[in-house]
């Protein structure tokens, strides 16, 4: 069975994230994009915009020494919403973050328009950023 | 396009959830499932086996006084993985309230529940709801 585009939006978004492609990035997300992270660390709220989220990405990956990986074990979804299932771990001055993660996501005509991120321990994310 | 037979099982468990039919519940948990609740609440961790996740529904149930709703806001998946998007509101006794998004994550075989992974949009509220 054929992916839906919406999935494929996703996965090249996620391609493009490991590789570091900013270029490509930025072709697959809307102008209006929304970010929301949980928590209370300097992350969470709510973030609105392309060039400030890649500043979210830019400033995290400095943070985290570029330790911060990102492994995707799942995408799935269609028109409505599209969700990535993913592990995440990085560390950073003896924290640790090791953790299951997803993604769900709104894709609006082939490009990303909002994003909330679920975790499964979101006190170790937040101690992890702290 | 008809709906993968996973997401069917899924579907089939959230109808049950929320209309308390515990015999159908029963029928759609594997007998080896594991149930994972993400935080660290009491109830956070890893539920292991049928009798443990329908004593996690029950436990869960009593102490909001049967107060759990769910909606179901969209269900899809594939061969493996199906994952629930839901709206869950509940009470307690002492005022508290839990009212907010949560994502279930579920792996299905041969139309049972095998894992699944719970987790909330807001894991502190919830941990203070489940304490």
């Amino acid at each position: 069975m054929a992916e839906h585009p919406n999935v494929s939006v996703v996965r090249r978004l996620n391609q493009a994230f490991i590789s570091r492609d900013t270029a490509t990035l930025f072709q697959l997300v809307g102008p209006d994009l929304t970010l929301h992270v949980p928590g209370r660390s300097r992350f969470a709220g709510r973030h609105q915009g392309p060039e400030k989220i890649l500043g979210v990405f830019h400033e995290s990956g400095k943070l985290a020494g570029h330790s911060f990986k990102l492994t995707l074990h799942g995408l799935l979804g269609g028109a409505d919403h599209v969700v990535a299932l993913q592990h995440i771990t990085g560390s950073r001055d003896g924290r640790v973050l090791d953790q299951d993660s997803g993604l769900v996501c709104h894709i609006t005509d082939g490009k990303l328009a909002e994003v909330w991120v679920f975790l499964a321990d979101v006190r170790q994310f937040d101690e992890f950023w702290s | 396009m008809a709906e993968h037979p996973n997401v069917s099982v899924v579907r089939r468990f959230y109808q049950a959830f929320i209309s308390r039919d515990t015999a159908r519940l029963a029928q759609l948990v594997g007998r080896d499932m594991e149930f994972h609740v993400g935080g660290r609440s009491i109830y956070a961790g890893v539920h292991r086996g049928r009798d443990q996740v329908l004593k996690l529904f029950y436990e869960t149930g009593v102490v909001t006084e049967h107060s759990i709703r769910i909606e179901l806001h969209a269900i899809f998946g594939n061969e493996e993985h199906v994952v629930g998007l839901h709206r869950i509101t509940a009470m307690r006794a002492d005022g508290r309230t839990l009212n907010q998004h949560g994502c279930l994550v579920c792996h299905v075989k041969a139309g049972v529940l095998t894992d699944a992974w719970l987790s909330f949009e807001d894991l502190r509220e919830a941990d203070r709801f489940w304490r």
